[in-house]
């Protein structure tokens, strides 16, 4: 009887080419979890610890529209917002009518802004900020979940969790204190246009401010 | 002791820790000390009423700190500049020297370090007014190195003032005149901008038509290009900057990952094309794009048809009527024909006709060995379409846009295919027999590598089965995936039993056997010719591999085999360990540099498929699902197909009916848009496509008639066969 064919080869062949299979398996599924958050669809789920230990999915706001602020409080842009009392005026307006207002705190240890929980408690004490919860995401998952990348960076989430504004908080890029009475405000708007039922007139602006103090 | 060391230690910490909060909101912590120095100088001072005169406002700024340019980038903000000027004068163009990009790990800043000297152009009052007056500046400029700090600055300089030395007026001119020198250079070459998807992602592409290709003529190898534009969120900021340059080096082709903003209006766009050179030689130039026309008659049919619906995502896309509702048992009959047709494919008859060979070696007291060898070559099939149907269901569970034939997508793969039929085509044209080794053996061990041999020659004619997806098999398959495992399953088994069938039955069956001809020298030259089939299938499976990796890649691809060659022959002409050791070695070596490359070698720009189309004069538009939105947002008629380079009915229906003669021009006397994806690569999006006509794999022709003139509506879409003919083609269309 003859045999015609190298089993061995075709046996070793046939391996590699199933650890080929896989290894490619392996890539394509990293590939599929790329999900970025785009305006106009749904935001990116994540969930993170507060500064008081508890745990906040955006899911668990659903039917609520949320607002994500980045924040660092040595970045003197976000000082600007909070020393004039812009941002937390704000905050409370939006919180009364039913805002979820997470700020979200993305600075590594080490880094600018970083604040641990008890110093974020501190703080939120100090500047008398009207958050909802203040979001520690010091490994920047969310952050670059959600592409943060100022200081304030700000997001608009409606209650059927779409993400409905990103960008700026209001028009003018200025370092001045005196400027942010005078600007104007895109969140304050994208808020009220929500709430009137009526599409958002600037849905995607140019942040600006410090970059986020990622994890290098 | 103890008690006090610990207390003091507890005070301390928390001094620490309060003086690490307090300078949390202390006003301007930096501000003693500047880390940027702003100063204007006037370049020159002998001026009438009317001149235009430049102001260089120039940026001395400290190490490991930077600025920022018009466009920031990722984070930060462009300087913002208030001049104060006297009745009568105007301000002109501001003109910001070429920018370098800043790495700072997860974002991208476009800036200045060290210094930066910017240019504005300032017309003067005529006439002048009597006496010196200033031109003012107020300058907010953003600093950062990690942390930014915000500054702010006043400059002036004095026009009508005290004379300057000439040194003195020698160095501003000269100050000037160099910035201008160094500025990004304005040039008017036509240039065009769209975008373009490839591998899930979308890039903004520039077409630039390079006339004065000066920086390739002056013979500067390797220059580094980069495209900066003006505005935000065109691209993205972190992403690199792919090139082509065309063969006559007139046209540059850039590509760079696009940004999170829709573009306004399609407005022209302003970018800075930057160029570094080997010698580190870094300039600018500074065009503008206009869109595309072709993509942004699509786009902005597409943006007219989204005001209609008044949604802003969601263009439905027709969904075909003439899908045929394959129910369970209509699916395993066309899965068991698919299967069986599966046989008469090039690269798996040989191997079919090689177990049947083998038969018809056997006498008839060998009928239990045969019946064994038939059931072995059957599991091997079945157990590969199981383990396929497990991984492709498994991918399917993650969400991961994979389908049927997706392992040739992957360029490793394609190479380890291509290398089995090449040494199995070698041993088939005689150049080494592994026959005899074990005749001493006895007939027991004989049998038993026999089955053994059956069941892996099965795996084999799977595997290499999956690239033609003969009809009938794209409707069972796509069917099978839609349904729930034990289902998707049975499919696949009826599927491979079809792939087995001729074989189990030639060996269950002697009578069928008699109908072969008798044993003889034909044999011999029959196997001989059915090498050929397979070096015709494994030279397929190079130029598949040739999309997919590199042009080193296909070199070492080749040269493996050449190893591989080399290999067959030292073991078949020399018992010496030592040189089957070195033969070994370098085939090795050959392997792995084919491995390493396959791995990481995909080219730069590659959508050979597209592009070899498009070479032979026809119009045609890549796939994406924008594109298609946009295509059927428009009013005429569309056709889609979906193809790959691994796909031999693609090809063929390529071949001998769209790429034709014919049905160009009725494509052209019809108006219709041609839209075409490549599917040799993953791609999510076409995996999509695919499974909205119950498909999981190509070829699909999809016909989308143009809408009606009263209504706007489209017909339902037409799928049409998976074996086309240009009959079939212009019976759809007309």
């Amino acid at each position: 009887m003859k045999r015609y064919l190298n089993y061995k080869a075709l046996k070793s062949a046939v391996t590699a080419m199933a650890v080929a299979l896989f290894m490619m398996g392996a890539s394509q599924t990293m590939a599929a979890d790329d999900v970025k958050a785009v305006v106009g669809e749904p935001a990116p789920e994540f969930t993170l610890v507060d500064s008081h230990g508890e745990t906040h999915s955006l899911s668990d706001f659903k039917g609520k529209t949320v607002v994500l602020e980045w924040t660092n409080h040595e970045c003197p842009y976000v000082q600007k917002h909070y020393e004039t009392e812009n941002m937390q005026t704000l905050q409370q307006e939006a919180t009364a009518d039913g805002v979820v207002w997470l700020t979200v705190n993305t600075s590594a240890p080490g880094m600018q802004g970083h604040t641990n929980a008890e110093e974020a408690n501190m703080l939120i004490e100090k500047i008398g900020s009207h958050e909802t919860a203040r979001l520690l995401d010091h490994d920047g998952t969310v952050g670059h979940l959600y592409g943060a990348r100022t200081t304030p960076h700000m997001y608009v989430i409606n209650g059927e969790g779409t993400l409905v504004y990103a960008g700026a908080i209001d028009d003018n890029p200025s370092s001045r204190h005196e400027d942010a009475a005078t600007a104007n405000n895109y969140v304050r708007a994208a808020l009220a246009s929500l709430k009137a039922g009526e599409p958002i007139e600037t849905a995607q602006t140019q942040p600006y401010g410090c970059g986020v103090k990622y994890k290098l | 002791m103890k008690r006090i060391v610990f207390l003091s230690f507890v005070l301390l910490s928390f001094v620490v820790f309060f003086n690490a909060i307090q300078p949390a909101f202390a006003q301007d912590e930096a501000e003693d000390k500047n880390r940027v120095k702003i100063s204007a100088l006037l370049d020159r001072q002998d001026v009438v009423g009317g001149d235009t005169v430049f102001v260089a406002l120039i940026q001395e700024i400290e190490d490991g700190w930077h600025t920022y340019w018009h466009n920031p980038g990722d984070s930060g903000t462009a300087p913002i500049i208030n001049w104060t000027l006297p009745q009568g004068a105007s301000e002109g163009r501001l003109l910001w020297p070429t920018p370098h990009r800043i790495d700072y790990g997860a974002l991208v800043n476009y800036g200045y370090e060290k210094r930066a000297v910017m240019l504005q152009e300032i017309t003067l009052p005529a006439p002048l007014p009597e006496g010196p007056f200033a031109l003012k500046a107020i300058v907010d400029i953003l600093v950062c190195e990690e942390i930014c700090i915000p500054e702010y600055h006043e400059v002036s300089v004095t026009v009508n003032g005290d004379p300057r030395s000439e040194e003195e007026e020698l160095a501003a001119f000269e100050l000037v005149s160099n910035t201008l020198n160094d500025m990004p250079v304005k040039v008017t070459w036509d240039a065009d901008y769209q975008e373009y998807v490839e591998d899930d992602k979308t890039y903004l592409q520039i077409g630039m038509d390079f006339s004065a290709p000066a920086l390739i003529a002056q013979g500067q190898q390797g220059i580094v290009f980069d495209v900066l534009p003006y505005e935000w969120g065109i691209v993205e900021n972190t992403a690199p900057t792919r090139i082509k340059l065309s063969d006559d080096k007139k046209v540059l082709t850039l590509f760079r990952e696009r940004g999170e903003r829709p573009i306004d209006k399609l407005n022209d766009l302003k970018f800075l094309i930057t160029h570094t050179g080997s010698d580190g030689t870094y300039g600018a130039i500074q065009i503008e794009a206009n869109p595309n026309e072709e993509w942004k008659q699509a786009a902005i049919a597409n943006a007219s048809q989204n005001a209609v619906s008044g949604d802003v995502s969601d263009i439905e896309i027709p969904i075909a009527q003439n899908i045929p509702d394959t129910g369970f048992p209509k699916a395993l009959i066309f899965a068991f024909i698919g299967g069986l047709i599966l046989n008469l494919m090039p690269c798996v008859f040989p191997v079919l006709s090689l177990k049947a060979l083998h038969l018809v070696n056997m006498s008839d007291k060998q009928q239990g060995e045969a019946r064994l060898s038939g059931i072995a070559y059957t599991a091997g099939i079945l157990l590969s379409f199981l383990a396929l149907a497990l991984i492709l269901l498994a991918f399917k569970g993650a969400g991961s846009g994979i389908g049927w034939g997706f392992h040739l997508q992957n360029p490793l793969v394609v190479w380890v295919l291509a290398a089995v039929l090449f040494v199995f085509g070698m041993n088939l044209s005689g150049f080494f027999e592994i026959n005899g080794r074990f005749s001493g053996l006895g007939s027991k061990l004989a049998e038993k590598k026999g089955a053994t041999g059956s069941f892996f020659t099965g795996i084999l004619a799977a595997v290499v089965a999956t690239p033609c997806t003969a009809p009938f098999m794209g409707v069972a398959i796509g069917y099978a995936l839609l349904q729930p495992a034990p289902m998707a399953l049975s499919v696949f088994m009826i599927l491979g039993l079809g792939l087995a069938m001729p074989y189990l039955l030639l060996s269950f069956a002697p009578e069928l056997r008699g109908f072969m001809p008798k044993p003889g020298l034909w044999m011999q030259r029959f196997k001989e010719l059915l090498a050929f089939p397979l070096y015709a299938s494994a030279a397929w499976l190079v130029w598949v591999y040739s999309h997919q990796a590199s042009s080193l890649a296909l070199l070492y691809a080749l040269m493996s085999f050449v190893g591989l060659a080399m290999l067959v022959w030292v073991f078949h002409v020399s018992a010496k360990p030592r040189s089957r050791i070195i033969v070994v070695l370098i085939a090795l070596v050959m392997i792995g540099f084919t491995v390493r490359e396959s791995l990481h070698g995909a080219p730069a720009v590659n959508s050979a498929v597209v592009t070899t189309s498009a070479e032979s004069g026809e119009a045609v538009t890549a796939y994406s699902p924008e594109n298609l939105k946009q295509a059927l947002a428009s009013d005429r008629p569309v056709f889609v197909n979906m193809t790959a380079a691994w796909c031999i009915t693609c090809k063929v229906n390529e071949k001998v009916a769209l790429d034709t003669q014919a049905t160009h021009e009725l494509f052209a006397d019809q108006n219709v848009l041609y839209i075409k994806g490549d599917w040799t690569n993953h791609n999510a999006e076409i995996a999509e496509y695919l499974g909205r006509y119950g498909r999981n794999g190509v070829p699909i022709y999809v016909f989308y008639g143009a809408p009606d003139a009263a209504t706007g509506q489209r017909p339902d879409a037409v799928v049409l066969p998976q074996i086309l003919t240009p009959e079939i083609i212009k019976n759809t269309i007309i």
